[in-house]
C-alpha cells in the first residue's frame, strides 16, 4: 500500500515536472549580455521602449521607431534631432518612467541606463530590459556611443544600418574637422563650454562628447584636466584663464539674460579669447546623446566657425 | 543702562574681524610682493589676468560675502528680538525656503517683461511663508517651541516643493542647484551693486528701529502698556528683515545658519540690547562669512567641481546650534502642555469612527486600484474583474498603494509613540532627525561609495537611523531624554542632511534626479517583497506597543506621575523611542524621509477623540494609512504620465491640515 502510494506520488511528480518544463527551444534563441544580466531573443525585438535621450536617439538612428519615449517635449528642445516618430506613448519623466504607460505601449524590449538600476527588476517584469550606460562611467564618450550603437544594433538585428551610420559618422567628422582646421589653422586649441549661471560655467574635459568628437576630428582640445562624472569641470570664469590664446565654443540653450550677463562681465571680456574675438556660439546639442548628437555637434561647430565669431 | 559684556563678548568680534582682514591680506599678498597692490585693488592692468581676477572676482566676492553675512545676521537679530526666540532666524522660520520657492518659480516661469517685479515676488514668497508659520504657532501655550517646529515643517515642505519644481525642469538642474546651494562666485561688480543699495537701506531702517525693537523685546503686554503700536511695529520690522533676506537669496542663493548662529551667540555672550547687538551682528556676520568663504574657495577645483559656500555654512552652523542648545537654558520645561490639545471633536462614537475608517481604507484601496486619470482629464475605469484577476496593471498599482499604506501605518505608530512619550503634539519622526539620518546614510553610500543595490542601501540606511537615534539620546542624556532637546537636535540633524544633500547633488552627476524624487518620498522604486518586509516589522512593533499600552498611558502623563506610579520611566521611554526610530527608519527606506504623516495622523486621531493609548495607536494607524493611500493615488494620477512623489502630496495635505486647524481655533 505504502509503496504504491509512493509510486503514485513519484509518477504524478514526474508528469508534472514534464508538463511544466519549458519546451526545448526550436528557434535559435540568441543571448545578449548587458550591465546587469542578459536577455534572449528568438527574433529581433521591434517594439522598443527608451527611457533616456541617448537611447532614444540611438534607436531612432538605427531606423526603428520607439514605442515609448520619456520626456518627449524636452527632447524636442534639447536634443532636437533626429525627429521623434509619429506615434509613441509618452512615459513621463526620464528618472521615473511610468510603469502603467509603459505597459500600454506593449514593448518587447526596454532600454535603460544605470541611473534606473533601482527599477531594473520591476521593468524586467514588463519586458526584457537591457541596462546600457553610455555616460557617467569615465569612458571616452565617442567610443562609448559607438559601443552602445553596435550593442543595440546587434540585439535589434540592425548591424547593417549601424555600419552605415558609423561610416557616415567617420566621414562627417573627417569633413567637419577639415572645415574647422581650414579656418582656425591646425594648431588652434578649442575649449567647449556650457554657460550654467551668472557666475558659472562647465568646461568639457577628456571623457566628454564634445572633446572626444574634437579629438576624432583631429582638433586639439584646450582643457585636459579633472572632470566630474558628467565629463566637465565646473567653476567660475577663472577656469578659462589658461585658454587666453585658444578658441572658446559655448553650447546652447542658455537663457538669454544669463548669456548676456556672462559675456558682458569684465572677467569674460578681459580674457584673451574674447579680446582676440575667438568665441563661437553653437546651437543646442545634447552633449549626452548618441551618433546623431556627435555628428550634429561637429556640423554645427563647423558651420558656426565658418559663419564667424559670436558678437 | 548697558550691561557690561563678558570677556568673550570682546574676543569674538575681534577674532572674526582679524581673521577676515587676514584672509583679505593673504589674497592680496602676491600683489603686495610685486608692488602692484594698489593697481590690483583699484585700476587692474588689463593684460594681467591675476589682477583682473583679483579686481573682478576675489574682491567683489569678498564684498558679497561680507554684505550677505552682515545682512543675514542683522535680519536674524531683529527676528530673534521680535519673537523673543533665540532659535528664530530667516532660515529656521521658513522665510528662506519661501523666497527660494518664489524665486525658482519666477526664474523658470515668469516672462522677461516681469523681471522688474522679481523683488516684489520674492518678498511676497518670504512673507507668505512666515505668515503660515506664525499662523500655525500663534496662540499656543508654548509659542517658542511651536514657532520653531512650525518653521521647520514649512521649511521642509517649501524646500521639497522647490525640488519638485526642479524635477520638471531638470535640464536647468545644474544651474538652479548651484544657485540654491549658495554659490558666492562673482565675475564683476554687478551683483554687488545690485545688492548693496538694498542692504544699506534695509540695515539702516532696522538700525533706526533699535528702540522699538527693545520695546518689543519686553513682550506684547509690556510693550502695549507703554503705548507702542505693537502690531504695526512688528509687521514693519519683519517686512524689512524679510526684504533683506529676500534680496540676499535672490543674489546668491541660500546661505543658512548665519542669521541664526551669529545673533544667538552674541546674545548669549552678553549683547542683549539691540543697540549693541545689531552692530555686532553686522560685524561678526559679515566677517564670519568672509572667513568661511575664504576657506571654501581653497577647495574649488578639487574633483573638477566647487563647494558652494551656502551649503558649507549649514554644515558648520548646525552642530553650532546643538552647542547653543546645550549652553543656553532657553528651552521651556518639559511638562505636558495640555492646552496644546484642541478640544475633542466627537464626530461619532469611537468604534463607529474606527469602522468607518477601516471601511474607507478597504473601499479606497479598491478604488485606487481600479480608477485612474489618463492625462487628458478623463477618468479611466479598469474593469472590476481585473481586481480579482490581479492583472499586471493592478499589480503595479497595488504594490505602490500598499507601500504607501504600510508607510502611513508605520509612521503613524512612530509618531504616536514620539508624541506620547515626548509629551509633544508637534513631535514626529520627520522632526526627530531619524528619517533625515536614514536618508543621509543612504545618500552618502550612493553618491560617494557608488553603492546602488537596494538591499545594501536599506541596510546602510537602517544603521544610519539607529546610530542617529543613539547620538540623539546621548546628547539628551543629561536632560533625561527631555523631549524638546531631542526635537531641536533633530532640527540640527535635518539641517545637516539638507546641506549634505546639496553638496552631494552637485557631485552625484546623473543620480541627482533620482535622489530628489526619492527624498521627496516616491513609492516608484518600491518592490513588493520590501513592502512585505516593512509590513511585518510594522506589525510586530505595533503589536508590542499595543501590549505595552498601559505603561504607555502612564508615560504619557508626564515623568512625575509615571514615576510615582512605579514605572521605570527612563528605560521604558528609551524602548519606546527605539521602536519609534526603527519604524521611522524602515518607512524612510520605503518612501523617503518626508511625509508628515507621523505628525498628522496621531494628532488627528487624538482630536477625533481617541485618547487612550491603545485606541490612539489604532486610530492613528487607520488615519495614516488612509492619508497615504489618497496621497499615493493623487501622486500617480494628477499629472499622468508624469508622477509626483507621494511624500510631497502627503506633506501638502499635512500642512493644509495644520493651517485649517489654526484657522478654526480663532
Amino acid at each position: 500500500m505504502r509503496r504504491t502510494f509512493m509510486f503514485a506520488i513519484f509518477t504524478i511528480g514526474t508528469l508534472c515536472a514534464m508538463a511544466f518544463h519549458p519546451l526545448p527551444v526550436h528557434a535559435e534563441s540568441k543571448t545578449y549580455t548587458h550591465e546587469m544580466g542578459s536577455v534572449a531573443f528568438e527574433t529581433p525585438p521591434t517594439r522598443i521602449a527608451v527611457t533616456n535621450w541617448s537611447l532614444t536617439e540611438t534607436v531612432i538612428a538605427l531606423g526603428l521607431a520607439p514605442v515609448a519615449i520619456a520626456d518627449p517635449q524636452d527632447y524636442r528642445e534639447w536634443v532636437v534631432k533626429p525627429d521623434l516618430p509619429a506615434g509613441f506613448v509618452d512615459i513621463g519623466q526620464r528618472q521615473s518612467p511610468n510603469m502603467e504607460a509603459l505597459r500600454k505601449a506593449k514593448p518587447d524590449l526596454i532600454l535603460i541606463s544605470k541611473e534606473l538600476a533601482m527599477a531594473y527588476d520591476a521593468l524586467s517584469e514588463i519586458a526584457p530590459t537591457m541596462v546600457i550606460s553610455t555616460f557617467n562611467n569615465a569612458k571616452p564618450a565617442l567610443q562609448s556611443i559607438i559601443n552602445t550603437t553596435r550593442q543595440i544594433a546587434a540585439v535589434t538585428g540592425r548591424e547593417q544600418r549601424a555600419n552605415e551610420i558609423l561610416q557616415l559618422l567617420d566621414e562627417t567628422l573627417a569633413q567637419d574637422g577639415a572645415r574647422i582646421r581650414a579656418i582656425l589653422g591646425p594648431d588652434q586649441r578649442l575649449a567647449v563650454i556650457r554657460i550654467n549661471s551668472d557666475a558659472q560655467i562647465n568646461v568639457f574635459g577628456p571623457p566628454s562628447l564634445p572633446n572626444t568628437v574634437l579629438a576624432a576630428m583631429n582638433i586639439p582640445t584646450a582643457y585636459n584636466g579633472e572632470t566630474t562624472g558628467w565629463g566637465f569641470a565646473r567653476g567660475g570664469l577663472e577656469l578659462l584663464a589658461p585658454f587666453a590664446n585658444d578658441t572658446i565654443a559655448f553650447i546652447e540653450p542658455t537663457p538669454a539674460p544669463v548669456r548676456q550677463r556672462i559675456v558682458s562681465s569684465p572677467l569674460w571680456k578681459m580674457q584673451g579669447f574674447a579680446r582676440n574675438n575667438r568665441v563661437y556660439q553653437v546651437p543646442p546639442v545634447w552633449t549626452y546623446g548618441g551618433v546623431y548628437s556627435a555628428m550634429r555637434f561637429a556640423d554645427l561647430l563647423a558651420a558656426q566657425i565658418e559663419n564667424g565669431p559670436y558678437k | 543702562m548697558i550691561m557690561r559684556p563678558a570677556r568673550a563678548a570682546t574676543i569674538i568680534p575681534a577674532l572674526f574681524g582679524l581673521l577676515a582682514i587676514g584672509s583679505i591680506f593673504v589674497d592680496l599678498l602676491p600683489f603686495l610682493q610685486g608692488g602692484t597692490a594698489w593697481q590690483a585693488l583699484f585700476t587692474p592692468d588689463d593684460s594681467r589676468f591675476d589682477q583682473i581676477f583679483f579686481h573682478y572676482s576675489t574682491l567683489p566676492r569678498t564684498a558679497m560675502a561680507f554684505m550677505c553675512g552682515a545682512g543675514l545676521a542683522v535680519a536674524g537679530a531683529a527676528i530673534q528680538t521680535i519673537f523673543r526666540n533665540p532659535l528664530a532666524s530667516p532660515t529656521t522660520l521658513g522665510v528662506g525656503a519661501g523666497v527660494e520657492l518664489a524665486l525658482t518659480i519666477f526664474l523658470v516661469m515668469a516672462p522677461a517683461s516681469l523681471a522688474p517685479f522679481q523683488d516684489v515676488f520674492t518678498l511676497a514668497g518670504g512673507m507668505i511663508a512666515l505668515g503660515i508659520v506664525y499662523l500655525i504657532a500663534s496662540g499656543r501655550s508654548n509659542a517658542t517651541l511651536w514657532l520653531i517646529l512650525a518653521g521647520m515643517i514649512v521649511n521642509l515642505l517649501l524646500h521639497s516643493a522647490t525640488q519638485i519644481f526642479m524635477l520638471f525642469n531638470q535640464q536647468y538642474l545644474d544651474s538652479i542647484f548651484m544657485w540654491g546651494a549658495g554659490d558666492l562666485a562673482q565675475n564683476g561688480w554687478d551683483s554687488a551693486c545690485y545688492l548693496a543699495p538694498r542692504l544699506v537701506l534695509g540695515i539702516i531702517a532696522i538700525f533706526a528701529l533699535t528702540r522699538p525693537l527693545d520695546i518689543l523685546a519686553l513682550g506684547d503686554d509690556t510693550a502695549n502698556s507703554l503705548g507702542a503700536p505693537v502690531k504695526w511695529l512688528r509687521l514693519i520690522i519683519l517686512t524689512i528683515a524679510i526684504f533683506i533676506t529676500a534680496s540676499i537669496i535672490s543674489a546668491v542663493g541660500m546661505i543658512g545658519f548665519i542669521g541664526l548662529a551669529v545673533p544667538a551667540t552674541l546674545r548669549f555672550v552678553g549683547f542683549t540690547r539691540s543697540k549693541s547687538l545689531l552692530p555686532m551682528s553686522l560685524l561678526v556676520g559679515g566677517c564670519g562669512l568672509v572667513v568661511i568663504d575664504y576657506v571654501m574657495r581653497q577647495f574649488a577645483g578639487t574633483g573638477g567641481d566647487i563647494f558652494p559656500t551656502g551649503a558649507a555654512t549649514a554644515l558648520i552652523g548646525a552642530p553650532f546650534v546643538i552647542v547653543i542648545l546645550r549652553k543656553a537654558r532657553i528651552m521651556p520645561d518639559g511638562n505636558a502642555n495640555s492646552q496644546d490639545h484642541p478640544a475633542d471633536y466627537n464626530l461619532a462614537a469611537k468604534h463607529v469612527l474606527m469602522v468607518l475608517l477601516f471601511v474607507g481604507l478597504l473601499a479606497g484601496l479598491a478604488l485606487s486600484l481600479l480608477v485612474s486619470l489618463d492625462g487628458q482629464g478623463d477618468v479611466v475605469f479598469t474593469p472590476i474583474a481585473d481586481l480579482f484577476a490581479f492583472t499586471s496593471t493592478v499589480g503595479d498599482r497595488a504594490q505602490r498603494t500598499l507601500a504607501a499604506i504600510v508607510c502611513g501605518a508605520a509612521l503613524a505608530v512612530s509618531g504616536t509613540l514620539i508624541q506620547r512619550v515626548g509629551h509633544n503634539p508637534m513631535a514626529s519622526p520627520e522632526i526627530t532627525g531619524v528619517s533625515s539620518a536614514t536618508a543621509l546614510a543612504m545618500i552618502i553610500a550612493m553618491v560617494y561609495f557608488g553603492i546602488d543595490g537596494r538591499t545594501d542601501l536599506m541596510l546602510i540606511g537602517a544603521v544610519g537611523g539607529v546610530i542617529a537615534l543613539m547620538v540623539l539620546l546621548g546628547l539628551c542624556r543629561n536632560f533625561s531624554h527631555a523631549p524638546h532637546y531631542l526635537l531641536l537636535n533633530g532640527l540640527a540633524i535635518t539641517a545637516i542632511l539638507g546641506s549634505v544633500v546639496r553638496i552631494a547633488m552637485t557631485h552625484s552627476g546623473t543620480k541627482a534626479t533620482m535622489l530628489i524624487s526619492w527624498l521627496a518620498g516616491t513609492t516608484y522604486f518600491t518592490r513588493m517583497d520590501e513592502v512585505i518586509a516593512v509590513a511585518m516589522i510594522t506589525a510586530i512593533l505595533t503589536i508590542l506597543t499595543l501590549l505595552a499600552r498601559r505603561p504607555l498611558e502612564l508615560a504619557s502623563m508626564g515623568p512625575d506621575q509615571a514615576v510615582s506610579l512605579g514605572l521605570g520611566i527612563s528605560m521604558f521611554r528609551l524602548a519606546m523611542m527605539m521602536g519609534a526610530a526603527i519604524l521611522a527608519a524602515v518607512s524612510t527606506l520605503l518612501v523617503g524621509p518626508l511625509s508628515f504623516v507621523g505628525l498628522m495622523a496621531p494628532h488627528l486621531a487624538r482630536i477625533a477623540g481617541f485618547r487612550l493609548a491603545g485606541a490612539h495607536l489604532i486610530g492613528a494607524i487607520l488615519i495614516g494609512a488612509n492619508v497615504m493611500m489618497v496621497a499615493e493615488w493623487l501622486a500617480r494620477n494628477i499629472l499622468y504620465p508624469q508622477q509626483l512623489p507621494t511624500g510631497l502630496i502627503a506633506a501638502l495635505i499635512g500642512t493644509g491640515y495644520f493651517l485649517v486647524l489654526s484657522a478654526r481655533r480663532r
